[in-house]
């Protein structure tokens, strides 16, 4: 006998299947359809044509819109690594102690609270009179405010917040694997602590941060609540603008930026996957 | 402790090596308030092949991983070659381990396992390639070089690790109950092949294992610990043949232990419980000590005498067929009970339970144990 065999069960997949298709796939297939139509004064024409594509390709405005999201993307995932990756470490020291259970908790929180809340939260923060401002220029650090809100810094702080635990779980995952005698095989044979690390632990360790980069930037790309609430409006990325074309009845422009953004996620979801499959990687599963 | 006052110790004396390789001065180790390691004395010398045998948690590794760098002693000190290593680092000690899990780096191929050391201490890649060859040809592996290292059978990964900690040229190679993992059969061949390439070295060993047939198939020495201590330190027959307590004669194979009374004159004993008295082998003992001693199976003649001593009329009350030895308990008449080992090709076999046997001993191959 082996799992998962029998057809019974597969009948059990049913309402699940007919749910995501009649609830999720055929209306996505739907308004993706939309790109392929053309939107002018304010109505959405009923030919078939690839000029919304054209115009987001040709059009500098989008394609910056474009490169904003990649890149914004890209720092948020960077950020959350360097700062993920060494707290991860730390935890490995403190395994099975106390103080690994309460810096798990300490990580792990962001999840605990709705997204929004946590964006309203950095706003009380880093506003021109909020707390961050405050005790800097009651200190006398500083005499004027510094600009920390509605502008990239607001919200690249407040997604690496957000983002953390999701670099922070695949790589400890990954870390708590690793035979901690592969440690000691390194020193015996004359690696210093940091040797160690560099030739032992980072490459041991990578299957989980291309993961957690994985993740991380899948889900910073497509994130709106952030770069709204945070961004006031000076932050234009993707979802941003998808969100107020819809509202503007923009529907193929929407479309055509959906269509790029999931080429985009699919593209970097694509390289790391092939990147984690050479045998050099592949070879650092935990057996 | 109890390591000296074996009776063997004349024999024990004969095979001290003359440089000490590695000596460990009342050495001891606690962890969360257990004493894992007791005022463990111990010196190896050079080109030994000394094991420390010993039941799980009896301190073996804890020593071996002292002797390593990777647990520094609470006490006592540590020298390797005449220098003081006692809080020297792993990554300093001119050792090298051979873990009991392996633990070879998963993400290189056998010849980057191998080229590890060489690589850390920067040395030439066409010096690093020779070595790794060297040391691929010392453990028969050469063609394996590009192989990811996990994906080898488990004798082969053995060789890896053993290959990579070779290429090093420590003074001292310490191994972990490397065989553990290996059925029987691998397990006797790697065994011949690691005592054959110790003296092709002349590299001094330290090997940990919890059998003691393991310990026998290749140490120059042995040391018996338990409980955190050293019971007796000795060659693999001084240990069986000479164990200085009842721990090390029982641990080290079968065994009768006989119980008894010292009777005047100091060189006979009466058996608990028993009529019998038997004679005691080696210098007069003080009359009236309780003593206990121990007889090997083995040394339990049937039918034919080895000794003037008088033949004691049982009866078997079983017998296992053991392939090429079988086993009987015998009850003696005199009210003992005793276990033999008898060769079924000898001149006594099929012995049957019911029988009725006359056995005897000779006085030499009793044990007198301490207290």
């Amino acid at each position: 006998m082996t799992w998962g065999r029998g057809p019974r069960l597969r009948l059990l997949l049913a309402p699940c299947v007919g749910v995501l298709t009649l609830g999720f796939v055929i209306p996505v297939l739907l308004f993706l359809t939309q790109s392929l139509h053309s939107f002018s004064e304010g109505q959405v024409s009923t030919d078939w044509t690839l000029a919304t594509f054209s115009m987001f390709i040709t059009d500098p405005f989008f394609r910056q819109t474009l490169f904003n999201s990649a890149i914004l993307s890209g720092v948020v995932t960077l950020i959350t690594l360097v700062m993920a990756y060494p707290v991860a470490l730390q935890m490995l020291y403190w395994r099975g102690s106390l103080l690994f259970s309460v810096l798990a908790l300490v990580v792990f929180s962001p999840v605990l609270v709705s997204i929004i809340v946590r964006a309203y939260g950095w706003q009380l923060l880093l506003s021109n009179d909020g707390v961050i401002n405050y005790a800097l220029t009651q200190s006398g650090v500083i005499t004027h405010p510094l600009r920390l809100i509605f502008n990239w810094t607001g919200v690249i702080i407040s997604m690496v917040h957000v983002e953390i635990p999701f670099m922070m779980f695949p790589i400890l995952t990954v870390l708590l694997q690793l035979q901690p005698s592969l440690r000691d095989a390194a020193r015996d044979l004359g690696a210093t602590e940091l040797a160690v690390w560099r030739r032992v632990t980072l490459p041991l360790s990578l299957p989980g941060i291309l993961a957690g980069c994985q993740i991380v930037f899948t889900t910073a790309i497509s994130a709106f609540a952030s770069p709204t609430i945070l961004g006031g409006g000076r932050v234009r990325v993707m979802p941003v603008t998808i969100f107020q074309n819809i509202v503007g009845l923009n529907w193929p422009m929407a479309a055509v930026q959906s269509i790029l953004l999931l080429l985009c996620s699919l593209l970097l979801v694509a390289i790391f996957s092939k990147v984690l499959s050479t045998r050099r990687v592949r070879g650092l599963q935990p057996a | 402790m109890a390591a000296d006052a074996s009776r063997g110790l004349s024999r024990a004396k004969m095979e001290d090596v003359c440089v000490p390789q590695v000596e460990l001065a009342e050495v001891e180790r606690v962890f969360g308030g257990v004493r894992a390691v007791q005022n463990v004395s111990l010196t190896i010398g050079k080109g030994e092949f000394f094991s420390l045998l010993g039941p799980s948690g009896c301190g073996k590794t804890t020593t071996l991983r002292i002797v390593a760098g990777f647990e520094t002693p609470n006490r006592g000190e540590v020298r390797i070659g005449g220098q003081g290593v006692t809080s020297l680092p792993a990554n300093k000690r001119p050792t090298n381990m051979v873990f009991q899990q392996l633990a070879l780096f998963p993400h290189l191929s056998v010849f980057e396992n191998v080229a590890f050391g060489p690589r850390l201490r920067r040395l030439g890649a066409a010096e690093i390639r020779g070595r790794v060859r060297e040391a691929l040809a010392l453990v028969n592996l050469n063609g394996f070089e590009e192989r990811g290292a996990t994906q080898l059978s488990g004798g082969q990964q053995q060789r890896v690790a053993l290959a990579r900690a070779l290429v090093n040229e420590p003074a001292v190679l310490l191994l972990d109950e490397p065989f553990a993992a290996l059925d029987l059969k691998l397990r006797m061949q790697m065994q011949i092949e690691l005592k054959a390439l110790q003296r092709r070295l002349g590299t001094t060993f330290i090997f940990v294992t919890h059998d003691q047939t393991e310990a026998f198939a290749m140490s120059d020495r042995i040391a018996l610990m338990n409980a955190g201590r050293v019971e007796q330190v000795g060659s693999p027959r001084d240990l069986y043949e000479r164990p200085a307590n009842r721990f090390v004669a029982e641990f080290m194979g079968e065994t009768n232990l006989i119980e008894g009374r010292v009777l005047p004159g100091g060189a006979r004993m009466q058996v608990d419980g028993t009529s019998l008295e038997i004679d005691l082998p080696g210098p007069a003992l003080p009359e009236g000590a309780s003593i206990a001693v121990s007889l090997r199976p083995e040394n339990v003649a049937l039918q034919e005498p080895v000794s003037t001593a008088p033949r004691l009329k049982g009866i078997v009350s079983s017998a296992v067929f053991r392939g090429p030895l079988a086993r009987l308990a015998i009850d003696l008449e005199a009210g003992l009970r005793i276990q033999a080992l008898v060769l079924n090709s000898g001149p006594v076999s099929a012995i049957a339970a019911g029988e009725v046997v006359s056995v005897n001993w000779s006085p030499t191959r009793l044990a007198v144990l301490q207290p």
